[in-house]
């Protein structure tokens, strides 16, 4: 995961495809002990360094015994990103990315991916603030604004 | 109960160039149990309006009526092909199925949920046949389709389409200026742009319904302008994302737009994920294919068409090269007669998987988007009738 997250992220710099403004992930990975919440943070974070911007609203749908999560985000730029994450006991983990720019588009196809990809990335870090967006959308079940967030943990 | 005919089913065609007509003419002639009867339109339109529909019936060899009433009194005419702008879909869908006419509709089928249940209505009442174009005889939305039925996937958790058009110039149009969404807009006809996330998305949104078989309970939507000034000068968004919940709980995204033209290989990327008990399948309407590549020049845009700057239309492409790059390895991926498939459900005397009550549900989905824009919250459905 790491060579793909800093593929693009050397596409998105030499400007090829303009200034990037949306992008799906549709990841399905084996079991791995990680928290889905957490795993759903982690592509949200690569997703925001190639938007270059932080969320500033977090829609999460997930099904209550189910092993997939969706988060629908909204960037201060007014880019955008639905992520799903989706585990499964299944032989080979991918990703499907589709990272659109103003002047052209990243496609990677999860079904060419070989087997044994490595899908581990570890981010410098997985802001608080981000999950607490995460977990608050999901009690909600409501989008829920980061500025919420942050006035909830001042308060 | 089947009502086959001994001669075929005359078609009525409203409004002409500059239109899907373009398309949809051709299906229907390439059916030989359609004939084309004439082009016809209201009686008031624009010169402009009016001077397209002449062309056209001039192209197809047709007569023009240009009363519309008067070419419903036709006892010839039994199908009505309507590619009216969209502003004027309803009362022309309500009066074709009043006038005892199967109807067959561009898509989205209306502008508003008042006059989509009109067309219900009308169509219910009068016992026609109807239909709304769509993607689901595509052979890709088929085999999701049986995936799902043949539970490949088990039971079903997720689904989300992403289907984007490679068409336009794009423009240097500034980026992060808030979008503020008309959650009613009114005005949907223009000569340089489409409120993309309903000309585009509704293909998603009736995708994942038939593919589920599950109505859509709520909707989040977000409509943006990223790439074209044309857009962004007529206040309509060239991009637009929904997440949604349906009635079995099953959560369900779509991405929609129009992204320009070199930003795919193709058409543009259309796909449908489906998330189930047994894991993720993807269907690709560019799959299965070979990839060609050649010392021929590369693919270019066709010419600036100041008629038709989006390459919305056929008639844009006339004299250009399509991409070729990829070439689809099924044969039926290269026709999507939608058309014949209407034919079908006419002449066995069942209603299309794509009737005008699910277009009618497809236009709700859509103006719920809308009004979730404009929002920021989760509309659920049914929205109120204005």
């Amino acid at each position: 995961m790491q060579f793909l997250y800093q593929t693009v992220k050397e596409i998105i710099e030499t400007g090829r495809v303009g200034t990037p403004v949306f992008v799906r992930f549709v990841v399905q990975i084996m079991p791995s002990g990680e928290h889905i919440l957490d795993t759903l943070a982690r592509f949200l974070v690569i997703t925001g360094s190639w938007l270059t911007s932080i969320p500033i609203k977090v829609y999460v749908q997930h099904r209550e015994n189910s092993a997939q999560i969706t988060a629908s985000v909204e960037y201060a730029g007014g880019q955008t990103a639905i992520v799903s994450v989706n585990i499964a006991n299944v032989i080979s983990s991918r990703i499907d990315l589709m990272m659109i720019g103003n002047k052209g588009a990243v496609y990677q196809d999860g079904e060419m991916m070989p087997p044994g990809f490595d899908v581990d990335f570890e981010p410098s870090s997985i802001p608080e603030w981000l999950m607490d967006a995460i977990e608050q959308s999901l009690f909600a079940g409501k989008p829920v604004s980061i500025e919420e967030v942050v006035d909830l943990d001042f308060d | 109960m089947t009502l086959i005919k001994s001669q075929p089913y005359g078609v009525l065609l409203v409004s002409g160039l500059m239109t899907h007509q373009e398309n949809y003419a051709d299906f229907f002639l390439a059916d030989p149990r359609c004939v084309l009867i004439a082009v016809t339109d209201e009686p008031d339109v624009p010169s402009r309006r009016a001077d397209l529909n002449r062309k056209f019936a001039s192209k197809m060899n047709l007569p023009y009526i240009p009363d519309l009433d008067e070419a419903l009194k036709r006892e010839d005419v039994d199908i009505v092909s309507v590619c009216a702008e969209h502003e004027r879909r309803g009362r022309i869908g309500v009066k074709c199925a009043k006038a005892k006419k199967h109807v067959y509709l561009d898509k989205p089928m209306a502008c508003n949920v008042a006059d989509a249940d009109a067309i219900v209505s009308a169509v219910e009442s009068t016992g026609v046949k109807s239909q709304v174009y769509s993607m689901i005889y595509s052979s890709w939305a088929q085999k999701a389709k049986q995936a799902v039925e043949s539970n490949a996937i088990g039971e079903i958790i997720a689904i989300h389409c992403d289907i984007l058009f490679a068409k336009g110039y794009t423009s240097d149009a500034p980026l992060g200026i808030p979008r503020k969404q008309d959650p009613y807009p009114k005005h949907f006809t223009f000569i340089d742009s489409k409120r993309e996330l309903r000309a585009t998305g509704v293909y998603s949104v009736g995708l994942i319904r038939w593919i589920t078989g599950a109505e859509v309970k709520t909707v989040y939507g977000i409509t943006e302008n990223y790439f074209f000034a044309e857009h962004l000068h007529n206040d309509v968004e060239d991009f637009g994302i929904l997440a949604m919940r349906l009635e079995n709980d099953v959560m369900a995204t779509i991405s929609a737009g129009r992204i320009g033209y070199t930003s795919h290989t193709s058409h543009g990327p259309m796909r449908v994920h489906l998330v189930g008990t047994k894991g993720l399948m993807t269907f690709d309407a560019h799959k299965p294919r070979i990839e060609v590549y050649t010392n021929e020049p590369p693919w270019m845009p066709p010419p600036l068409n100041p008629d038709d700057p989006m390459g919305f239309w056929n008639s844009t492409y006339k004299n250009s090269k399509s991409k070729k790059n990829w070439v689809p390895i099924s044969s039926d991926q290269r026709h999507n007669n939608d058309v014949s498939y209407f034919i079908d459900c006419i002449e066995s005397d069942r209603n299309s998987e794509v009737s005008v009550k699910d277009g009618a549900a497809q236009v709700e989905i859509l103006m719920a988007g809308y009004i979730s824009a404009e929002s920021g919250n989760i509309v659920s459905l049914p929205i109120p009738r204005q």
